[in-house]
């Protein structure tokens, strides 16, 4: 549905060029949720603005919907956004219309009747439960309710993609979850293809299939969202799913975490599902000769279901950690090995 | 003198009326177009260019840093081009819009700027054109700056009617300075100035009243 291929784009300030995306590659299919994850700074907001070009990339093509945008005439290109909706953190709702008038707002610039423009209205409100608001004025909304009618406006030309800019950052926690819930509902009942941007990893878990990792202008980690929250790669990815890093897990650990070393007790990341928690570590202990410390341990929500990640040290020789690691892959535990510490009188070699 | 007062002022206060009815009319008509294409041919405006842009700054800041008198003065062939006189209550309606003019044309364009930009960016990303920019979302969103600003606008034009009428424009400032000033006739210059002030305080009111009631924030 949307295709980016070797994106660049570079501000020219007075000193010095900004490069804020430097060759981004990103494929997203038609239907599904999309978040992308970044720091401030990162790139994420210049990256969503170049899918509708607000933004133009100073290279790189984008395609949607099987149209290379950057190639359009103007005209062409006003036409091709009204099939590209967009919300924002602040809402960018028009203070001067009511609800209704700022839903109308997209079709109204399309130039359809006022009466399609009325009739297509009232359901978009409905679907986002705002029906008696609609002759409110935006100043008289809270964030959530102001969101709402972002979502009915973006939705109001029938797109076939919602870009999603920060949506709920302005917002407390119980009205973001009802914002993305929406967002899903959205998604279910027209079948929009979702881009969000976000700094919170709590969102992508909630609603996105798929997730991209945006650091210094690149793509550092992508994937389905349980893949990359099991078993996080990049060093930012790993904060971002709130893991200690290896300077943090050395200090939790009281010894030096070696990362490639090879020898001593091995330091696991263990993912596993619900079902899988209680017995994963117990088993260890009883089936084979090692001790087990807990680093640290979390059991998160991901698109619904639990999901747990355990950092473990095992204290056993290589062989046990062996066969250890060959049981835990045939229950369906997922284990990324985060390094090693040498301990002097601890470990059993 | 009470009798000469209420001959006098009447119509001292039409030729004022007429005077300042057009000139904030013209203003109205060409100030606000004004200050949206300062706003649309910025550097990072709707629709830049750059060079229109700082040609039509450079004028506008031209014509405000005349003093109104020498601009009065100086504009005379294009007056007579215009009204067929130099002199008179008609005469002086061009130098008045002409300083008018820019002056709403700066005040509605800081106006615009104050529309936040994410507006705009969301019009854009609907699909909207530069004119429907400005048609739907700039000129309704800045609605109740642009009261205050043609406010501001006709309460100076009032003021600059009086230097106006110093060379025989008529008016209230007219009345005032060759009656009340010149002739030492304290009660027909202070009449004058209370009629001043009630109408300044009348069209400051009812403007600050319509930019409120225009801005749903």
């Amino acid at each position: 549905m949307i295709e980016l291929v070797g994106l660049h784009k570079t501000y020219r300030g007075p000193g010095e060029n900004v490069e804020a995306l430097r060759g981004v590659d990103l494929r997203v299919e038609r239907g599904e949720i999309f978040g992308v994850i970044g720091r401030s700074g990162a790139g994420k907001s210049t990256l969503l603005r170049c899918i509708n070009l607000l933004e133009r990339p100073t290279a790189g093509t984008v395609r949607v919907a099987g149209v290379d945008l950057t190639a359009l005439a103007p005209a062409a290109l006003r036409e091709a956004r009204r099939g590209i909706g967009m919300i924002f953190q602040h809402f960018a709702l028009l203070s001067s219309r009511t609800v209704r008038e700022n839903v109308g707002l997209p079709l109204e610039l399309a130039g359809r009747p006022r009466a399609e423009i009325a009739s297509a209205v009232d359901p978009l409100l409905e679907f986002v439960g705002l029906e008696a608001m609609r002759d409110r004025y935006p100043a008289q909304l809270s964030g959530g309710q102001a969101q709402r009618v972002g979502i009915a406006r973006a939705l109001a030309a029938r797109p076939g993609v919602l870009l999603c800019d920060e949506a709920t950052s302005a917002l407390d926690p119980e009205t973001t979850a009802s914002i993305l819930a929406l967002l899903r509902d959205v998604n279910r009942t027209f079948g929009t293809t979702i881009v969000l941007i976000t700094h919170e990893m709590g969102v992508i878990k909630e609603v996105c299939d798929r997730v991209a990792v945006i650091d210094g202008g690149r793509i550092v980690e992508s994937g389905r969202v349980r893949d990359v929250f099991l078993a996080p790669r990049a060093a930012i990815t790993r904060t971002f799913v709130g893991e200690p890093d290896a300077a943090e897990l050395s200090v939790m650990l009281g010894a030096e975490l070696d990362e490639r070393g090879s020898g001593g007790n091995a330091v696991w990341r263990l993912g596993f599902t619900e079902s899988a928690r209680e017995s994963v570590v117990t088993a260890l202990i009883r089936r084979f000769a090692l001790e087990l410390n807990i680093v640290s341990g979390a059991i998160e929500r991901v698109g619904g279901e639990p999901l747990g990640t355990l950092v473990v040290e095992l204290v056993a020789d290589a062989a046990t950690q062996a066969e250890a690691r060959r049981y835990l892959d045939s229950v369906g535990v997922r284990v990324d090995v985060l390094g090693y510490v040498e301990r002097t009188g601890k470990s059993l070699t | 003198m009470w009798n000469e007062l209420a001959s006098l002022l009447p119509e001292a206060l039409w030729e004022t009326a007429q005077m300042v009815t057009v000139s904030s009319l013209v203003a109205l008509a060409l100030g606000i177009p004004l200050g949206v294409v300062l706003v649309a041919t910025d550097r990072g405006g709707i629709a830049p260019n750059p060079a229109l842009s700082r040609v039509l700054g450079a004028i506008v800041n031209a014509t405000r840093s005349v003093p109104f008198i020498i601009l009065m003065v100086a504009i005379i062939p294009f007056t007579r081009l215009i009204a067929q006189t130099s002199i008179g209550t008609t005469a002086a309606m061009v130098p008045l819009s002409i300083a008018a003019i820019p002056f709403l044309g700066r005040l509605v364009e800081a106006a615009i700027r104050e529309v936040p930009r994410t507006l705009i960016e969301a019009a854009r990303a609907m699909g909207a054109s530069p004119l429907q920019i400005v048609v739907k979302v700039l000129l309704p969103e800045a609605r109740p700056g642009i009261v205050a600003a043609f406010t501001i606008t006709v309460i100076s034009s009032i003021g600059y009617s009086a230097i106006a009428g110093a060379i025989g424009a008529g008016g209230l400032g007219a009345l005032g300075i060759q009656y009340g000033y010149e002739r030492f006739d304290t009660p027909v210059m202070v009449a004058t100035v209370v009629v001043l002030i009630a109408i300044v305080q009348l069209i400051q009111f009812a403007g600050d009243r319509l930019a409120r009631r225009l801005g749903h924030r």
